[in-house]
């Protein structure tokens, strides 16, 4: 009972973020120069073809109504239609997103899968040359763009090596097929990840296992394995957590550079295209889409506090 | 002179600091029996917390500690055993309990998950006999509904129940050795009380040997059979709890003994303070250690190092004119006395 | 006199934990250079980078042209020479403008309750979102010219100086100094100016350094999409731009260009972190 009320309580707290959110979009999007049905008919068109067109997709209402009648449709759950695919915007953002997911939770695996290691490692070897190493590489990782370590690797395993495809295949085609295609995205976008991640588990596990209940464990004769591994690193985790947290962002972020580079047709690719052919009821969707996705994601986190950290439960003020 | 249960033989522990190596601990030694309460005294910073760690090899001897001298336990010296070796009798047949019971609790595992550790490890109990194993132990250290105790976290605990805790923890295995390193300076004195109560009962029962680590000689007369008195990495002074509160022969304990406000004082006098502060590990004097705020020191205290010595009855000192201050000071008392 | 003395002597010992920094002194000497390429760039590029000469497109890096040529045949190391005034000049920019105006907000939003919670909303939102969308976003609507692409960065990274500041202001307005101050009769402003504001400097000082880093890189990334800095004039990021479509046969005009913003990054970061080491009380070595 608590955790569902929980849940609702944040839910609705993140209306007011998403109504600004929704008011800066709409205003952004509305306020460009230059005409959504010009793009749309093209340089040929005539003055009654945009008027038309223009009354059919209600530009010629005043701004605010225009916002009201958008934003009562997205709370029934209809954020209207794509005037490029002609089908539901809502449609076409699902559609788009499993690729996107897909390279999401793919990067994120294959950085927690390098930088939890790596991080406990140069926090128990700390000042060794090991870690020295490990420091200065993941200042490296996190000063390398996307799209230029995207583009070298694509220059090195698809151009060079012919290794590697660029492009998608969904899992239906396989799973091996599938992961294939997502390998070099998921290093471009892993590779920062990994370095933060990596950086906030030796800060942490340092701070850890500099704890009085480390010696406790110690004294209780447990091996050094099972010191670090069972009674440091779960402590440590916490704010490992707050960082993996935040790194959905930059995966998002990252997401739409390395759709692009790798033809992925995800989100980000959505959007860019939308952005380029005005199709306005697209990015707005979209846009507002991706912060409510935002905010589901820190819901989760903050769930998985409670699960992981005992001192922390629900009914905290 | 049959065997002792623990014996410390010149103890050296020396830290590698960025100043340059400190001696923390330089050439201790003492033993402990069976059945019987070591108490070890002194203020911060005079290596007793360090001793009873060392006792253990709980610093990280890779890069921080070196260890010299002997610690004899069944027979083997202690230094010398493998890491493996020293893992078997760590929380098996020597137990240690800490200061802070609230931070020497992992946080995010239940008391009942701490407590079966050292059951599973040592013992090879199985989880369901670990489990009875860990509520009988918490029955044993008077911790109210055990069944329910057992699935809760530390900070769901109170101080006094925390340490209560760890004292199940210690002597889950039935250790020989207990070594407690200031087990009720954290917490509030009625319940300090309780817990040094429980340990008394606890050493009855199983007559074990108690190492006590503490800076309060309130405790150490209630609750101690013998006594080692520390300062600046040695030894000073070493008697049983009565003849060292009857007649302390080392002027440092002397002087530890006159701060301690007496019920009997005259309530205008002031309080005796040492004068002089503690020196830093880094800046050890020659000669005596304590010369330099000994107000009954010379030149031979300030360039010939005391041997420990014995005075009377196992009664040990530091201090090359022990005797003669004593016959000094107590005809001082004598006169006052009679103005 | 005595006072004199005891400066020069925490100076001196200032400079030595600088010194003895690691991250610092290479964050220094790398930024540094990138400055003295931007500040220096007519001196140190040996061709003209707007020239263009057709007919040596796309050619390999050689003795006459370090870095090869792009596809209009100009030479790609005068053009990353004079890109880091630029991306260099865009970052600054904007991470100036940033920081007073994250400053200001912050500042207000922790002393004035009412602010607070308004203002914290709105950086909630634009925090929301994926900052190299709403960065794109910004300079699509607005029109691809560097002061937008300033004022798109600035609207990006305005909400996290605000935050930080915040947060920190809040803990200082706690202080029980700021109660004396009060009960003198200071008014609020000089309050906030005189006392809150200058403990609010160091973390303000220290995000700036990494917005300074993010910004080179998001306008990197936003000329690669085309909403960068306008061509002609060259920028690290649109140089890679154009060297997109023709990345299998001119790897030049991506790596040196790459691993320039690479080494700027770099060089910011482990200033920002040696910077964090030194004014962070807590992480005075033992």
């Amino acid at each position: 009972m608590r955790v569902t009320q929980y849940i609702v309580k944040r839910l609705l707290s993140t209306i007011p973020v998403l109504l600004v959110v929704s008011v800066f979009v709409f205003l952004l999007v509305h306020l460009a120069p230059g005409d959504p049905a010009i793009t749309i008919l093209g340089p040929d068109a005539t003055v009654e073809q945009i008027e038309q067109l223009r009354v059919e997709l209600g530009l010629d209402a005043p701004l605010y109504q225009q916002y009201v009648s958008w934003m009562s449709g997205v709370l029934k759950g209809d954020m209207g239609e794509s005037v490029f695919a002609k089908r539901p915007v809502l449609d076409l953002i699902l559609q788009h997103l499993g690729p996107s997911f897909s390279l999401a939770v793919l990067s994120l695996a294959v950085a927690i899968l390098i930088a939890v290691p790596l991080g406990i490692l140069a926090a128990r070897k700390r000042g060794s040359l090991a870690d020295q190493m490990f420091m200065s590489l993941s200042v490296l990782g996190i000063s390398v763009p996307h799209f230029v370590l995207g583009l070298l690797l694509i220059s090195l395993f698809t151009v060079r090596l012919g290794w590697l495809p660029i492009g998608y295949k969904p899992p239906s085609s396989g799973l091996l097929v599938h992961l294939q295609y997502l390998l070099m995205p998921a290093i471009t976008l892993g590779v920062g990840l990994a370095a933060l991640i990596a950086r906030m588990t030796r800060a942490s596990m340092i701070e850890t296992l500099s704890m009085h209940f480390i010696k406790t464990a110690k004294a209780k004769g447990l091996r050094e394995r099972a010191v670090v591994y069972k009674h440091a690193l779960r402590h440590a985790f916490i704010p490992v957590l707050t960082v993996i947290g935040q790194s959905f962002g930059l995966v998002l972020s990252g997401a739409l550079v390395a759709e692009t580079i790798f033809n992925i047709p995800g989100m980000g690719q959505l959007i860019f295209n939308s952005m380029q052919r005005r199709d306005f009821l697209v990015i707005q969707g979209l846009i507002l889409f991706v912060t409510f996705l935002y905010v589901l994601i820190n819901l989760i986190v903050d769930l998985l506090y409670c699960v992981i950290d005992p001192r922390v439960r629900l009914d905290r003020k | 002179m049959g065997s002792h249960l623990l014996e410390i033989q010149d103890l050296r522990t020396r830290f590698r600091t960025e100043r340059g190596t400190v001696t923390a601990v330089d050439g201790v030694s003492f033993h402990l029996d069976r059945g019987e309460v070591l108490a070890v005294v002194g203020e911060s910073g005079c290596g007793k917390s360090v001793t009873a760690h060392s006792i253990l090899r709980l610093y990280e001897e890779r890069g921080e500690a070196r260890y010299e001298g002997r610690v004899l336990f069944e027979g083997r010296n202690l230094l010398e055993l493998s890491e493996s070796e020293m893992r078997a009798i760590r929380g098996n047949r020597i137990s240690m309990i800490f200061q802070d019971p609230t931070s020497s609790l992992n946080p995010v595992y239940t008391i009942g998950d701490q407590l079966m550790e050292p059951l599973r490890l040592h013992q090879k109990m199985s989880k369901k006999e670990a489990h009875d194993k860990a509520v009988e132990l918490l029955k044993l250290t008077g911790i109210p509904s055990p069944e329910k105790r057992i699935r809760e976290y530390p900070h769901q605990l109170s101080g006094g129940m925390r340490q209560r805790v760890m004292i199940s923890m210690a002597l889950a295995c039935l250790p020989d050795v207990l070594i407690a390193d200031e087990p009720t300076t954290a917490l509030d004195v009625t319940v300090q009380s309780q817990i040094l109560a429980l340990m008394d009962e606890l050493r009855n029962r199983t007559n074990m040997g108690i190492l006590l680590i503490t800076h309060d000689l309130g405790i150490v007369a209630q609750h101690c059979h013998r006594v080692v008195v520390m300062y600046l990495g040695e030894v000073v002074e070493e008697a049983e709890v009565r003849r060292l509160f009857r007649r302390p022969l080392h002027p440092y304990t002397r002087g530890l003994m006159k701060s301690l406000p007496q019920m009997h004082t005259d309530r205008s006098a002031r309080l005796h303070v040492i004068r002089g502060s503690v020196p830093s590990l880094h800046e050890v004097p020659g000669g005596c250690r304590f010369a330099p705020r000994c107000p009954h020191a010379d030149e031979q205290c300030a360039n010939a190092r005391p041997e420990l010595a014995d005075a009377e009855n196992g009664h040990k000192v530091r201090c090359w004119h022990y005797d003669k201050i004593l016959q000094a000071e107590e005809t001082a008392h004598v006169i006052a006395n009679e103005t | 006199m005595g006072k004199h003395r005891l400066n020069r002597e925490r100076n001196r010992r200032l400079l030595n934990r600088m010194l003895a920094n690691r991250s610092f002194v290479t964050g220094s000497i790398l930024t540094l250079l990138m400055i003295a390429l931007a500040l220096f760039a007519p001196l140190i590029a040996n061709h003209d980078p707007y020239e263009m000469d057709v007919v040596n497109r796309l050619s390999k890096p050689d003795a006459g042209n370090w870095f090869g040529t792009d596809n209009l045949g100009r030479d790609v190391f005068s053009r990353v020479v004079y890109a880091a005034q630029s991306s260099m000049g865009v970052g600054l920019t904007a991470t100036l403008i940033t920081g007073a105006l994250g400053l200001a907000v912050g500042l207000f939003a922790a002393y004035y309750k009412f602010l607070d919670h308004l203002l914290m909303r709105i950086c909630d939102g634009l925090m929301a979102m994926p900052v190299i969308l709403l960065a794109i976003f910004i300079v699509a609507t607005l029109g691809a010219e560097i002061r937008n692409l300033i004022i798109a960065l600035t609207i990006v990274y305005t909400p996290t100086i605000a935050r930080i500041i915040s947060s920190a202001a809040i803990v200082v307005k706690e202080q029980t100094y700021i109660e004396a101050v009060r009960s003198q009769g200071a008014s609020n402003p000089r309050i906030i100016w005189r006392h809150i504001m200058p403990n609010t400097l160091s973390p303000l000082i220290v995000q700036a350094t990494f917005i300074f880093a993010d910004a080179i890189i998001l306008e990197a990334a936003l000329s690669f999409f085309g909403a960068g800095v306008p061509a002609p004039t060259p920028s690290w990021g649109n140089i890679i731009y154009d060297g997109k479509n023709v990345i299998y046969n001119a790897w030049w005009m991506t790596v040196f260009p790459g691993a320039t913003i690479i080494l700027c990054v770099l060089g910011l970061n482990l200033f920002g972190d040696g910077l964090r080491d030194l004014m962070d009380p807590h992480t005075v070595k033992k």
